[in-house]
């Protein structure tokens, strides 16, 4: 069963460019007619990526959060989950346009890694593992989500009506205030977890110091608006957070080595 | 001094010293020959992001306090503030239906109303405040730990590290008993342990105790962990023209061992015990030996494959300030969760019975809270206000 997990995943990336290229021309030719089959696409997309996650679990008798191909399906599906909430939620029909190109990265990544279900090491082998990895992919998600409306808020800016954009910034700051939080709990149970796994609850590996030049990044983006920062700025600021996020889970593991290098 | 003061307890500062944190950690990454986290420089950015902290923290709680506990009288709301002529229940089930909370107090014709909501996120930027405080005093504890780590083989007692017997007593070691690796049900590596006696200042206060990977052994404030263990290949030479090298030795796994001049490699693979003898070792020419095999390497040299032993490295550390790094990690959790009880936002009424008209007054730190409310308050009140 194995095998199977390849084609499910051809299926996904191909409903996520599917959905993407129907957003793009959405947008492109003015068809409000087309942005619900590319809602419909999107929704495929993320069937076949909870489908790949239970087969997963079935495959390795446990959660699916230890490498980093585990790790990229929960984050996948976390953005696209938060995308669906919100898209529903608060009516942002052109949101896909901005957050369908990071799940199509991340499905063209996880396609061209190890599927073979290995055992995993005796380190990981803990409870700490799917409360702080669970953490991280929730928080990862979030700010996925606000790094696509910041994204859609700076595209959107000479053009849209100013009630709009303020809707995009107050979206942009809930996603982060939403995902600060649990970025906190990552940190916390991974530096317990350390503790306990290595001796050191700090040890300032790259992996570890990135999460937390990441947590910097949006403390700030917090302390600033209460400085008065929003819009273009604030939206800057949530960009600059979610490219320390993609340094910290890609940038880290394959140029920096460290404690966490089986991740990747 | 007082500018100093209010300087140094700023939001801007603390903008400023996340900004010079975030950016020096940026740099220690890129260039990691530099034990950059050691550095003064980054003390100091450090110490000026606790005394920040510290100062806006007591500048910041007594304000907190009183907006905690604010009752209906402290509210000021002038008149010139946004106004309706509503009954006062109509309007106090409308904020009830918003899920404030509200409190209410009668001065003779004047009715107070305080309504709030997101009073667990108003505490939550202290108490993280706070957490972030008691992590850096823990950790700055924890640095005057001592810790060290040895290798052992099951039977032997190897003194703690040197630091560690300074404080407890020369005479303290540990007494290794086993060290084994466990497997799961599917046959892959679950943990390894070592089982041993811990003997402090010549006293047994661990007998027959285990420490593995993610459950280490404590006593008291000493912690030994399952750090790490190797395997050694224990070979009996014989007939070197060069006298010394005779005799038993143990030879660490896939390491170069120099006899006659030559390289002499034991290595574990796939198919058993492989032995090289010869050249500089990258030649892949040898042969594989078991148990009790001779092995003629020439020139009259014999080497004798005894047994594989497997070694345990364990490190020994006290944690003292753990706790207090641990407690400042709860606080963190903690507040964590109380963020996500929304932010915090007042309605303040006064409501003038004989004119039946309410002053209304919306506040948050947040501008954009505060418009919000105002946009909400104007979709159900706004435009026909006066009928109501």
């Amino acid at each position: 069963m194995t095998t199977w997990q390849l084609p499910l995943l051809w299926l996904m990336l191909a409903a996520y460019t599917g959905s993407f290229m129907l957003y793009v021309f959405s947008a492109w030719s003015k068809k409000e007619n087309m942005r619900k089959p590319a809602l419909y696409a999107a929704y495929l997309g993320l069937l076949m990526n909870l489908a790949v996650l239970i087969l997963r679990t079935y495959l390795i008798k446990g959660l699916p959060l230890n490498n980093g191909y585990e790790f990229g399906l929960c984050f996948a599906a976390a953005v696209m989950v938060t995308f669906v909430f919100m898209e529903r939620k608060f009516k942002l029909d052109f949101l896909g346009l901005f957050v369908l190109p990071i799940v199509v990265l991340l499905s063209c990544w996880l396609i061209n890694l190890d599927l073979s279900v290995e055992p995993i090491m005796p380190a990981l082998r803990s409870y700490w593992l799917a409360i702080h990895v669970s953490a991280a992919v929730i928080a990862y998600g979030a700010f996925a989500i606000s790094f696509a409306i910041a994204i859609a808020y700076l595209v959107k800016m000479n053009k849209a009506e100013k009630k709009e954009l303020k809707k995009l910034d107050e979206l942009s700051y809930k996603a982060i205030f939403v995902g600060l939080p649990f970025l906190t709990i990552m940190l916390v149970t991974g530096s317990v977890w350390a503790q306990y796994a290595w001796g050191s609850f700090w040890s300032w590996d790259p992996k570890e110091t990135w999460a937390l030049i990441t947590w910097l990044i949006y403390a700030g983006y917090l302390h600033t608006r209460f400085l008065g920062w929003q819009g273009k700025r604030s939206a800057w600021l949530a960009v600059l957070g979610f490219a320390a996020v993609i340094f910290t889970l890609y940038g880290v593991s394959y140029l920096m080595a460290g404690m966490h290098s089986y991740i990747g | 001094m007082m500018g100093m003061l209010r300087f140094l307890s700023s939001m801007k500062l603390a903008v400023l010293l996340i900004v010079g944190i975030a950016l020096f950690s940026i740099l220690a990454t890129i260039f990691p020959e530099v034990d950059a986290f050691s550095s003064w420089t980054f003390r100091l950015l450090v110490i000026a992001f606790f005394v920040n902290l510290s100062l806006c923290t007591i500048k910041i709680l007594p304000k907190f306090w009183r907006q905690l506990h604010r009752k209906p009288a402290d509210i000021v709301v002038s008149e010139d503030a946004e106004n309706i002529e509503v009954p006062l229940e109509e309007l106090s089930q409308w904020i009830c239906e918003q899920r404030y909370k509200i409190y209410r107090e009668e001065q003779g014709d004047v009715v107070k109303l305080l309504a709030v909501k997101g009073k667990m996120g108003l505490a939550a930027p202290h108490v993280l405040h706070i957490a972030l405080l008691v992590i850096l005093v823990g950790c700055l504890a924890y640095t005057f730990n001592e810790s060290g780590a040895f290798m052992a083989y099951p039977e032997q007692k190897p003194l703690l590290p040197l630091e560690l017997r300074e404080r407890y007593g020369e005479d303290s070691y540990v007494e290794v008993i086993s060290f084994e690796t466990a497997f799961d049900k599917n046959g892959a590596i679950d943990n390894w342990i070592t089982t041993f006696n811990l003997y402090l200042a010549g006293q047994l206060v661990g007998e027959q105790v285990q420490t593995m990977v993610n459950k280490p052994y404590q006593y008291k404030d000493l912690v030994i962990y399952q750090n790490s263990y190797g395997v050694q290949h224990l070979v009996e030479i014989s007939g070197s023209p060069n006298e010394v090298e005779n005799g038993t030795y143990a030879l660490p796994d896939n390491n170069v061992f120099f006899l006659n001049g030559n390289h002499l490699i034991v290595a574990n693979t796939n198919d058993g015990h492989f032995l090289h003898y010869g050249g500089d070792g990258t030649d892949q020419t040898g042969t594989y030996v078991t148990n009790g095999d001779k092995v003629d390497l020439g020139d009259g040299i014999c080497v004798e494959y005894l047994e594989e032993s497997a070694y345990t490295v364990l490190e020994v550390k006290t944690v003292r300030g753990l706790s207090i790094v641990f407690f400042g990690f709860l606080l963190a959790t903690i507040a964590s969760m109380l963020f996500w009880g929304g932010r915090y936002q007042e309605i303040q009424v006064l409501y003038r019975r004989q004119q039946g008209r309410a002053y209304v007054r919306f506040y948050s730190k947040s501008p954009m809270v505060v418009e919000n409310m105002q946009e909400k308050w104007q979709e159900h009140w706004g435009n026909d206000k006066e009928e109501k």
